[in-house]
């Protein structure tokens, strides 16, 4: 079947074809369950989210507005909606950025990742990203995962695009950091 | 390659986390529920105010040539009235030809088509009640 772009199938929708929604829902489902999932890092509640940002974006998708493209518009809806869920959570731990790593060993790092094979660097990947805070790990999945760019992020966080600039970094050299700690052996033993 | 997108690649070898293979006949059975709820509301295309102006401009227009048909003499119908070129006799005509017979009009069938009218208005009116 020929695939139609978001617009088309927007204008569909406002015609009053709700099944057309199920077109964007069929393309942007994983990408949003992602997203959320990484943020909320619990099965049931970021399908949950994502199912949420589905409704409350065809209740509002009259008032979007073609400046930016749908993918972004939409993922702003699902990165909130994930955001608000977090903190009804009780009990959140909050922990206190504590950036120890050095330029050399961040190196050291880098180098030992690109050693592993896949699966143990994706095994110890995940192991990191659970490490960080949701918003952190969110901002990678973005830049890193769904190639958004700086600007596109600074959208769909809400943020000005020199905070989410220095975000990405931190994260990215938490990352790291954490991978490091996890790896110390393998590392260790590299160098 | 930079150090970017050597983690551009790492992350890439994530594997894609997938929602329920029913998510999207869950996320449709909630949009329909929506739709059910608010259906799209049904806008006319001439509201009740553009109607009453509608009326009002007709209301005039037969006043107006009812005032005219009247006041003219039947032996100067032949003489024209003239507004800025446009003869207004002649304009109007076919309408003074239409009131000359309504006028021949038994009150009979007068009465019997005000009935009818009066029917399908009351029959209108019934059916907005009972839907309402």
């Amino acid at each position: 079947m020929e695939k139609k772009t978001d617009e088309y199938y927007i204008r569909e929708i406002l015609k009053g074809d709700s099944g057309s929604f199920s077109q964007l829902v069929e393309k942007y489902s994983h990408l949003a369950f992602s997203l959320s999932m990484k943020i909320l890092n619990q099965r049931e509640d970021a399908e949950e989210v994502a199912q949420d940002a589905f409704i409350k974006a065809y209740n509002s998708l009259s008032s979007f507005q073609s400046s930016s493209t749908f993918k972004t518009w939409f993922f702003r809806i699902v990165y909130n909606t994930s955001i608000s869920r977090l903190r009804t959570r009780k009990n959140i731990e909050v922990k206190i950025d504590d950036l120890k790593i050095s330029d050399v060993e961040i190196q050291a790092t880098e180098n030992a990742i690109g050693q592993l094979n896949t699966e143990d660097r994706q095994k110890y990947l995940h192991i990191g990203l659970e490490r960080l805070e949701p918003d952190e790990r969110a901002l990678l999945k973005m830049y890193y995962y769904d190639d958004f760019s700086m600007d596109e992020v600074s959208v769909i966080t809400g943020q000005t695009v020199s905070n989410v600039k220095v975000k990405i970094h931190r994260s990215r050299k938490k990352l790291l950091q954490e991978l490091r700690l996890v790896l110390k052996d393998e590392i260790i033993s590299i160098l | 390659m930079s150090q970017k997108d050597l983690m551009k690649d790492w992350f890439k070898e994530l594997p894609s986390e997938q929602p329920s293979p029913d998510f999207t006949v869950k996320v449709m059975q909630r949009v329909m529920t929506e739709w059910t709820l608010n259906p799209i509301k049904y806008q006319p295309i001439i509201g009740k105010k553009g109607w009453w102006i509608m009326g009002l401009v007709a209301l005039l227009v037969t006043s107006l040539l009812f005032m005219l048909h009247s006041s003219s003499p039947s032996e100067t119908v032949t003489q024209s009235k003239t507004i800025y070129g446009l003869d207004l006799m002649q304009l109007f005509a076919p309408v003074s030809h239409l009131f000359e017979k309504l006028n021949s009009i038994s009150p009979a069938v007068a009465i019997g088509a005000l009935a009818i009218l009066a029917l399908w208005f009351f029959d209108q009116l019934f059916v907005k009640t009972v839907k309402h």
